[in-house]
């Protein structure tokens, strides 16, 4: 849902500027919408923001070593008679 | 069989917080944050919702509430009133030293909206060191 910010706020990772258009999940912009941080906006201007942006979980650090977990693959040969 | 740990030993980590060491700490500055900050200037700005210093006399260091040989706890006072700089939805509170630039201690709060103008009361909370298992 496309939405234009009110006010500059924060939620999760994510800065948003005010009067500028974003992009965001439906259920965000509700809550945004509802406290009053946002409207609703019909402009084509406006930012797409990822889901990962609105989670205020830090992403997990990258480690070294890590193991991949690789299946398997087969071929499935099939023999014909005749 | 039980195991045990001398208080005083897990009290010098707690009193990092308190008094600060070599480079590290005191705790100076409390920061309510709409992420999970993972370095000082995520805590100290990009994260930043609302601040309030920090004094030794808001730490509390006692005996742990948890069960074993011997649990201790730091107690960070509650902050009122304290002014919310810019909008945004609080996930996390952060304890800083502003002094060495460091990042000392995160934890979460509820989700809650915050709007910049407005106060929020920051209840008392505690880092527990459990005993050793």
């Amino acid at each position: 849902m496309k939405i234009i910010a009110s006010t500059n706020f924060k939620h999760g990772r994510k800065a948003f500027e005010k009067l500028k258009g974003y992009d965001v999940p439906d259920a965000f912009a509700g809550y945004f919408i509802g406290v009053g941080w946002a409207t609703l906006y019909n402009g084509d201007d406006c930012e797409m923001v990822a889901l990962e942006e609105l989670n205020p979980d830090a992403p997990p650090a990258a480690r070294e070593g890590d193991t991949l977990e690789v299946q398997d693959a087969a071929i499935n040969q099939e023999s014909q008679h005749g | 069989m039980a195991k045990r740990s001398l208080a005083a030993m897990m009290d010098k980590y707690l009193d990092g917080f308190k008094t600060g060491g070599a480079a590290v700490g005191p705790a100076n500055k409390m920061v309510v944050c709409s992420a999970e900050p993972t370095t000082f200037t995520e805590g100290n700005a990009t994260f930043a919702l609302a601040d309030v210093a920090m004094a030794g006399a808001d730490f509390t260091i006692a005996a742990g509430d948890g069960a074993g040989n011997v649990a201790r706890k730091v107690t960070m006072a509650a902050k009122n009133a304290v002014p919310v700089d810019t909008s945004g939805t609080a996930t996390h509170v952060a304890l800083l030293d502003t002094a060495n630039s460091l990042l000392l201690l995160v934890t979460t709060c509820t989700s809650q909206a915050l709007t910049s103008g407005n106060t929020v009361n920051i209840p008392a909370w505690k880092l527990e060191v459990a005993a050793p298992t």
